[in-house]
């Protein structure tokens, strides 16, 4: 009882003497948040120094025999003291370097150390390419084009997916559409071009990606009703286009470069173009259709060209012609006649009504085509250097950066380039003479024309019989407008005839009504064979 | 000084004093640098056939009269080469061509 018992030191309050028994300090996520490292612990470390480790713990320091275990920070002899309680614990202090170069994987037993929720994320010092967001439906269209490319599915079928905005970088992986052949036995392994179909119809979309008009292999398109106002000229590169509909949109007059598509070498076939609001012409070209007819044509099947080879799948003739719109290169409209004034009154004047033409042949050689070649003395070439630097600019990728350096002194200019970045996106204009890009035509004018299909009519019961089908049996669909785009002067309108026009490269003849595939009733060989 | 007949070139100068020395009719492309230099008015300019860009610096100024000599060359030709733009400075080049008037 009385026996003196060995003094321990009294215990001080709040601080455990069992490191694994203290308490944790309430973690404060922002401080974690700049690591997310694992502590670092190794299985080598198990002596006591592991402690100091331990993120959040205080090292410590034991001096003396284990019974006067004290913090060393309280005092050297706490021996018989009472001690007071610690205040509140220093700010801790220790913090591993950001970038300690040593990867430590996480063993999933320390996820408690990982906060759940980072406040804010980590602000990326350098600048970062911006993503354009892209809409629901257009990213559907992008997943259906990614799959369609890894099964080799050659229709992709987009039908009233309320698709509004198509971008280039959605479409531009179809261009490295590949076929894959089908490998089954006793089947000889078939290379083949890819034939893709691509059916937008019934959409909302306003215009069209310059990267559409670079898939090669795009044999059908269909833009049926959408809200699409213009059809960019980069059409005519689709060499391989054989179904085009174009009908049910806003469309007020079509690129020259669509005429492109009928040249031989070229597979179109069907062609929808009505209904859409087409610019009227102030006057009618009924003189010019009387001298024709309503009916189709009569063809003459000349017996040696048994062959449908190089035949013209369509025919077209000019009717006639709207004043010039000219513009300087900054985009200021110099004329009287302007594009937009027309396109507002919805009804474009005629200058004139080309005169019709009796007989016209085409040959499947190039050369022996007419060139007509009206020099205007004044005019010149050479672009300005306005023009000069915007078509540099605008095989440029950074041209889309450019506006938003100019400043607001020289907005003329800004929108100049808003508008390159636009026709950049689109495709680009080319000059309808000399196939040059263009940025700002100088020379913009309405042509009207009737196209009419050339087919093989079954009416007289036998194969080898052709009709020139007009391609609307509408009154008001014969004359067709197409915006034509000249560089310069020297590439403007020029005198021509209202004949039936044969695409390059392919053969035949009209003369008046008929149209003659081979050599004339009566003659032994024809200027036009080669 | 009596009146002589103007020099066949004329001098145009960048900000950063290099000269350029310009077939005059060349030069008249650009409607600015023709009232500039025209002999009738009584610009300083017109004087001496020197005239000082403050605006415009000597690359830019380079490109310009490159293209005085482009259109100079080409303008009655048929087929016209695309003159080459380096993207850098296209920017500074079309506020010169449009303070120019290089814009028919």
């Amino acid at each position: 009882m009385d026996q003196e018992e060995v003094s321990l030191p009294p215990l001080i309050s709040g601080v455990s003497h069992n490191p694994r028994k203290r308490p944790r300090q309430p973690r404060l996520s922002s401080s974690l948040s700049v690591n997310s490292s694992d502590p670092a612990i190794f299985s080598s470390d198990d002596d006591p120094a592991l402690d100091n480790y331990v993120e959040g713990r205080q090292k410590k320091k034991y001096i003396g025999s284990w019974f006067k275990h004290d913090p060393a920070s309280s005092s050297d002899s706490t021996f018989g003291e009472p001690t007071v309680a610690l205040g509140p614990k220093p700010k801790r202090t220790f913090r591993r370097d950001f970038d300690s170069g040593v990867f430590l994987g996480s063993d999933g037993t320390d996820s408690e150390g990982v906060p759940e929720v980072l406040d804010s994320p980590a602000k990326p010092k350098l600048p970062q390419v911006v993503v354009p967001k892209i809409s629901a439906a257009e990213q559907k269209l992008r997943d259906r084009i990614e799959r369609c490319l890894e099964t080799g599915d050659e229709a992709i079928d987009f039908w009233q997916m309320n698709l509004c905005e198509l971008s280039n970088d959605t479409i531009a992986p179809l261009s490295q559409f590949a076929h894959i052949p089908k490998i089954t036995k006793d089947v000889a392994f078939e290379q083949k071009e890819p034939e893709l179909k691509l059916y937008l119809a019934q959409n909302r979309l306003m215009r069209l990606p310059g990267a559409l008009f670079d898939v090669t292999y795009l044999t059908t398109l269909s833009l049926r009703n959408n809200k699409l106002a213009e059809v960019p000229p980069a059409i005519g590169k689709m060499h391989n286009l054989q179904q085009l509909n174009l009908s049910q949109n806003r469309i007020r007059y079509f690129p020259v470069e669509l005429l492109d598509l009928f040249k031989a070498n070229n597979r179109l076939e069907g062609l929808s173009l009505f209904p859409n609001p087409l610019l009227p012409a102030e006057q009618s070209f009924e003189s010019l259709l009387d001298d024709v007819g309503p009916e189709p044509f009569e063809v003459w099947d000349g017996a040696p060209w048994k062959t449908t080879e190089n035949l013209p799948r369509f025919l077209t003739r000019r009717l006639g012609r709207s004043p010039v719109q000219t513009s300087e290169s900054t985009g200021k409209i110099t004329s009287v006649f302007t594009m937009k004034s027309a396109t507002d009154a919805g009804i474009v004047r005629v200058e004139q009504i080309f005169n019709t033409k009796h007989e016209s042949h085409g040959s499947p050689d190039p050369s022996d085509e007419p060139s007509v070649q009206q020099q205007t003395v004044s005019s010149t070439r050479v672009p300005s250097l306005v023009e000069t630097v915007m078509r540099s600019a605008h095989r440029s990728p950074h041209l889309g950066e450019m506006a938003s350096y100019i400043p607001d002194e020289l907005s003329h200019l800004r929108t100049l380039c808003d508008r390159a970045t636009l026709q950049q996106d689109q495709g680009g204009l080319v000059c309808s003479q000399c196939r040059r890009t263009i940025v700002t035509p100088a020379l913009e004018w309405i042509e009207w024309r009737e196209i009419r299909s050339f087919s093989e009519s079954t009416r007289f019961g036998r194969a080898g019989k052709y009709r020139l089908v007009p391609i609307s049996v509408r009154r008001d669909e014969i004359n067709v407008p197409f915006i034509h785009r000249a560089c310069s002067s020297r590439c403007g309108p020029q005198e021509q005839h209202a004949g039936w026009e044969f695409p390059q490269g392919t053969r035949g003849r009209t003369i008046g009504n008929i149209f003659y595939t081979g050599p004339l009733p009566g003659e032994e060989g024809t200027p036009s064979d080669p | 000084m009596d009146v002589q007949a103007p020099s066949k070139y004329v001098t145009l100068i960048s900000s950063d004093g290099f000269e350029f020395v310009v077939l005059r009719e060349a030069a008249m492309v650009s409607p600015i640098v023709k009232g500039m230099l025209d002999p009738k008015s009584q610009f300083a300019e017109a004087k001496h056939a020197r005239c000082v860009f403050q605006e415009i610096s000597s690359i830019v100024l380079d490109k310009i009269v490159e293209y005085f000599h482009y259109w100079y060359r080409y303008r009655n030709s048929e087929d016209v080469p695309d003159m080459d733009i380096p993207v850098e400075i296209c920017l500074e080049l079309l506020a010169a061509a449009d303070y120019l008037g290089l814009d028919q």
